[in-house]
């Protein structure tokens, strides 16, 4: 499993690095745009992202914003739905609403709140079939 | 001639023979001698009636009609009948031969249905019969076609002749008139055939017409030029001549004629063609007028309609403009109001500062007026605000669930010092059926009746003022009550006349009175309160003697549940001493409601008490101090430690008989409260505290919480149980009823989270198979919460009827979740210590807690370092970026700076940290600027601690 892990801030980044190395490949991001460069070059590489963590508060470009765009270049390059990446969004409790309307509308395929935990972690792997029980 | 016939077979030898009988020349049936083949016929075979059928209707189209089918009975596809049917639809002339080859009973069926002209031929069938029918069939055909032809050139004819405009004779050669049409009879003004009787010279006078006719019967030489001329054109038009009607008037008509000569030339008949030359000019004038005077109406009612219009349209401006007015006033009253009071609670928290200083006499009197006048000031605004936010419609309920027992001991107090201070007695009667535990707005209730019972203080010189509170319908087990407040008094009464002005806004019954004083908005709002809670209010009331006034409100409230009482009665027997009525009856009430059947209420100096053994003794402060002594050293006799409690006014100092107190153990305060009162009769122990203690432990340990999620949307599930990892508990999701039912049978649940609209079996009904469950399969104090989507008032009773303890509404709020299982897995106090313990209490004194990073990240020493020293660059970072958004002000940046600093630091479980940077972020949210900013140092305090800590760890 081959992830990305996207956060301005760096103690989460490296958590979720950690907890995410044990299954395969981690990279990280500190910002939208460098979000999507991963994104792009991973896809160029023919090596693309099973999972991205994208953190939904972020200086410049949002979460939200990323995931749109993400999903965007999937949508034009035509990634059938199966090899989407899936996305978990992560957010602290207060932007809850805001994750609810990115889940519903945007087409992310979690979230996760803050602040992280291991068990949470895992739960949402295996909730995306990403590991096995 | 038409030789056409069609013949219908499914059997091709039969249909072999048919073009044998019509079409060919071979001999096949040589001995019959009878068989004549003189004709030949178009003969059409088909094998099946559809075949048939479209033939004929090709046929139809393109103007070629059969004559004749001879149609088989019996055929697969369609029958003979249906085919037969088909065929007439196209065709009704043409003849039909049903061909049967057994005695068919449905014959007369066939006749009805087909209605004319059937004929039927049994097989085996006679050649040469049936090739006579057909020829008879074809040739009546034609002879029909001819006539029916004839009939229809006669017809065209008819009509045309009839509805020709010019009236038309037909004449002979006398002058006889053989047919008019309808513009002739119109004409003439003869009716029917009145008019073929008449001769035509009866009509048509003048030397002309007798010329012709002399000239037509009997062949004479004219010299009439005009007939002349008709007699050898055979045709004359634009005669101007006269006809005489019915009634003798000459009308002048336009006279052409046409002669009819027969096959031999003879002249046979005449016809007349004649146009009325009469100016219409009455007609017309008269519809002139009548269009004149239509346009005229039309216009004055288009003249009305506008004006209407525009005075509607006027009228509609007036009432929105009156209305925004009126509107915008209360408005401007209810914020002007709200303008005043903020710098009067300036001045009244100035003076009471003021109060506190050193001051003489003279000026503690001074500000003791200011305090007054403004306090009345105060009042008076808020009242008016009140109004005019009734007003401009800006006040709502806030309706919520409070007990009302309690909610009345809280504000009665205040006022009973006040009737206390007047000499007045106070008592307030809560029957014993009225239910604990109600829903409605509580501030706007206790306003409402903190008016009446303070206008029933101030208009009461002597007497009493009571407040009882009542249950009008005596119904158990319902969901929605009303309740009756009664505020009685014995004060000055308000005369009938005057009554009904009462709750109008600025009205005062009592104009004349010295007591006048207030808005007298008071009872107008009140009214306005009720009307809003959907309740009424009436006064009964006589000049001189008194007022009632009855406050009537609906609430919905949670069944009574007497086991929820914490008090047992047992070997309790209680007397109660005192002179008071309504005191008596409010502890009947009391003892009543808490199920104390073991007492006795006296009245005072009405002795001899039966039995003795009292455990528990009340007397009232008011009774005659001579008297008690005795009692109480009686009753000392019988039981040595009998509990002796005084009621007292309250606010009145008890000390000014000392004898009293030594005697007593305990005062309970008039007017009586509930708790209070049970409280005084308690024993020492607190047994009731020490278990809810206990009950507090056993579910502290949340780990072996088992919470059962019901949901059939997915995302919702994941909300759900996303926002319960939060509490670390064991979270299980199934998403019908059923799961439900199969889950608890296996698994003991705390709580159940139960989606109202489910796939199988909806929440009622799992609730209800839960709460019914008499084989105990499933534990039925699981608790109930419905998740549910009608966030509709109703239906919350909806889901308590059905069982369930509670419910939420969609969408799930972090909020609600944490109100619901605080109410229901973490007692109250438990939540508190919680929300210390995550506020900082204990943790908030170690700076970063390592063990829990371990914990919580599943990582060990090395990865805490790591964590810790990229947690302490980057705040370097970002407070450089709080100080500089300190410095321009940048509220929005703030925020964000101290959302990020709150995530990291909880991240490395620095809860210090966390508690600084969330509330820096939460005042950035408010936009409490200068409150931020105020926390900013605190904030570096508290990094500085953590790297002090951290150095000292390594």
């Amino acid at each position: 499993m081959k992830s990305l892990v996207v956060d301005d801030e760096i103690t989460t980044r490296m958590l979720l690095d950690r907890m995410l190395s044990e299954y395969g490949q981690c990279d990280t991001a500190s910002n939208g745009k460098e979000a999507v460069e991963a994104f792009l070059l991973a896809v160029k590489e023919g090596k693309p992202y099973d999972l991205i963590c994208l953190d939904i508060k972020m200086p410049e470009s949002t979460g939200d914003e990323v995931l749109e765009e993400i999903r965007k270049i999937e949508e034009n390059i035509g990634v059938s739905e199966q090899n989407k990446a899936k996305i978990i969004m992560a957010t602290s409790v207060n932007d809850e609403e805001m994750v609810l309307n990115t889940v519903v509308n945007l087409g992310c395929n979690s979230y996760i709140l803050k602040p992280i935990t291991k068990n949470k972690v895992v739960k949402n792997l295996k909730e995306l079939d990403l590991i096995q029980e | 001639m038409n030789k056409n016939i069609i013949a219908i077979d499914d059997d091709q030898n039969i249909l072999d023979l048919f073009r044998f009988i019509f079409i060919d020349d071979s001999n096949f049936y040589e001995e019959d001698t009878s068989f004549y083949k003189g004709e030949k016929f178009n003969l059409y075979l088909a094998q099946e009636g559809k075949k048939a059928f479209n033939e004929v209707k090709e046929s139809f189209d393109n103007e070629k009609y059969y004559t004749t089918a001879f149609v088989d009975m019996r055929m697969p596809g369609w029958d003979g009948l249906k085919t037969a049917k088909k065929i007439r639809k196209i065709d009704d002339r043409i003849y039909i031969v049903i061909v049967t080859g057994y005695e068919s009973s449905s014959i007369d069926t066939i006749q009805k249905e087909l209605e004319h002209d059937v004929f039927f031929v049994k097989k085996p069938f006679n050649q040469a019969a049936l090739y006579q029918m057909g020829r008879n069939l074809k040739n009546s055909w034609n002879r029909d076609e001819k006539l029916r032809r004839t009939t229809i050139s006669r017809d065209y004819f008819d009509n045309v002749f009839q509805t020709i405009h010019d009236s038309l004779f037909v004449i002979d050669t006398k002058g006889k008139i053989e047919m008019t049409n309808q513009s002739a009879e119109e004409l003439l003004g003869y009716e029917g055939d009145k008019l073929n009787k008449l001769n035509f010279l009866s009509i048509a006078e003048g030397p002309f017409f007798t010329s012709l006719f002399e000239a037509l019967s009997e062949g004479a030489e004219i010299e009439d030029e005009t007939v002349n001329i008709l007699l050898d054109s055979g045709y004359i038009s634009d005669l101007k001549t006269h006809f005489t009607n019915s009634e003798g008037e000459q009308i002048p008509v336009d006279f052409s004629c046409t002669l009819m000569r027969n096959e031999e030339g003879e002249i046979v008949n005449l016809i007349a063609q004649a146009s009325d030359l009469r100016p219409d000019l009455k007609q017309q004038k008269q519809l002139k007028q009548i269009r004149e005077e239509r346009d005229k109406s039309y216009k004055e009612l288009q003249q009305a309609n506008q004006k209407l219009k525009e005075t509607i349209e006027r009228a509609n401006r007036l009432a929105l403009k009156a209305e925004k007015a009126s509107i915008a006033k209360s408005r401007f009253l209810a914020n002007m109001s709200h303008e005043i009071r903020t710098p009067m609670n300036g001045v009244l928290g100035m003076t009471n500062l003021l109060e506190k200083t050193e001051l003489n006499k003279k000026q503690q009197n001074y500000i003791g007026t200011i305090k007054n006048s403004a306090e009345s000031l105060l009042n008076i605004i808020n009242e008016i605000l009140d109004y005019s936010k009734i007003e401009s419609n800006q006040m709502e309920l806030d309706v919520s669930e409070f007990n009302i027992r309690s909610f009345l001991s809280d504000f009665l107090d205040s006022l009973a010092i006040k009737a206390f201070g007047k000499g007045l007695n106070f008592n307030c009667i809560i029957y014993s059926d009225v239910p604990s535990i109600v829903r409605a707005d509580k501030q706007r209730l206790r306003q409402v009746l903190t008016n009446l019972i303070n206008n029933a203080i101030k208009f009461t010189k002597n007497g009493f003022v009571l407040v009882e509170v009542e249950k009008p319908d005596k119904k158990e087990d319902q969901e929605q009550t009303y309740l009756d407040f009664s505020v009685i008094d014995t004060g000055i009464g308000i005369a009938k006349e005057k009554q009904s002005e009462l709750f109008n806004a600025f009205s005062q019954a009592n104009k004349k009175e010295e007591n006048r004083s207030g808005t007298g908005l008071g009872l107008a709002i009140s009214k306005n309160l009720i009307d809003m809670m959907e309740g009424s209010i009436s006064v009964d009331s006589e000049l001189g003697k008194g007022s009632k006034f009855k406050v009537t409100i609906p609430f919905s409230y949670t069944k009574f549940d007497k086991k929820s009482l914490s008090f047992t009665p047992a070997g309790k027997k209680i007397l109660v001493l005192t002179k008071n009525k309504h005191l008596r009856k409010t502890f009947q009430e009391y003892f009543a409601y808490f199920g104390i059947e073991n007492s006795i209420i006296k009245e005072f100096g009405n002795m001899a008490i039966e039995g003795k053994q009292i455990t528990d003794l009340f007397i009232d402060s008011e009774n005659d101090s001579a008297n008690i002594k005795p009692i109480i050293e009686e009753l000392e006799q019988d039981n040595k430690s009998i509990n002796k409690i005084l009621l007292s006014k309250v606010g009145s100092a008890v000390s000014n008989n000392v004898k009293f107190d030594s005697k007593f153990d305990k005062i309970l305060t008039k007017p009586i409260k509930s708790d209070a009162l049970i409280e005084k009769l308690e024993t020492r122990s607190k047994i009731s505290k020490e278990s809810s203690k206990e009950t507090q432990t056993k579910i502290k340990d949340q780990k072996g919480i088992n919470i059962l999620v019901a949901e059939d949307d997915k995302i919702n599930q994941k909300v759900i149980t996303h926002m319960l990892d939060e509490y670390n508990m064991n979270v299980t999701v199934v998403d019908n009823g059923l799961g439900v039912l199969e889950e608890i049978k296996s698994e003991n649940y705390s709580l159940i989270f139960m989606d109202i609209r489910m796939p199988e079996m909806d929440g009622f009904e799992v609730t209800e198979k839960i709460r019914s469950d008499e084989s105990s399969e499933y534990s039925s104090d699981i608790i109930i919460v419905a998740l549910t989507a009608h966030a509709m008032d109703g239906y919350e009773e909806k889901c308590l009827a059905a069982g369930m303890d509670d419910y939420i509404s969609k969408p799930v709020s972090l909020e609600d979740l944490k109100k619901v299982l605080n109410k229901y897995i973490f007692t109250e106090s438990k939540i508190e210590q919680d929300k210390q313990n995550e506020e900082g209490t204990q943790k908030s004194e170690i700076p970063v807690d390592f063990e829990a990073i371990k914990q919580r990240v599943g990582g060990g020493e090395e990865l805490v370092n790591q964590l810790i020293n990229a947690y302490l660059d980057q705040s370097e970072e970002l407070i450089d970026n709080l100080t500089q958004a300190a410095k321009n002000e940048n509220i929005e940046k703030i925020t964000d700076v101290a959302h990020t600093l709150k995530g990291a630091s909880a991240n490395i479980e620095a809860q210090p940290l966390k508690e600084i940077s969330k509330k820096i972020e939460e005042k950035g949210k408010d936009k409490k600027l200068e409150d931020a900013l105020g926390l900013i140092p605190e904030l570096r305090n508290k990094l500085d601690k953590l790297r002090e800590y951290i150095g000292k760890q390594a």
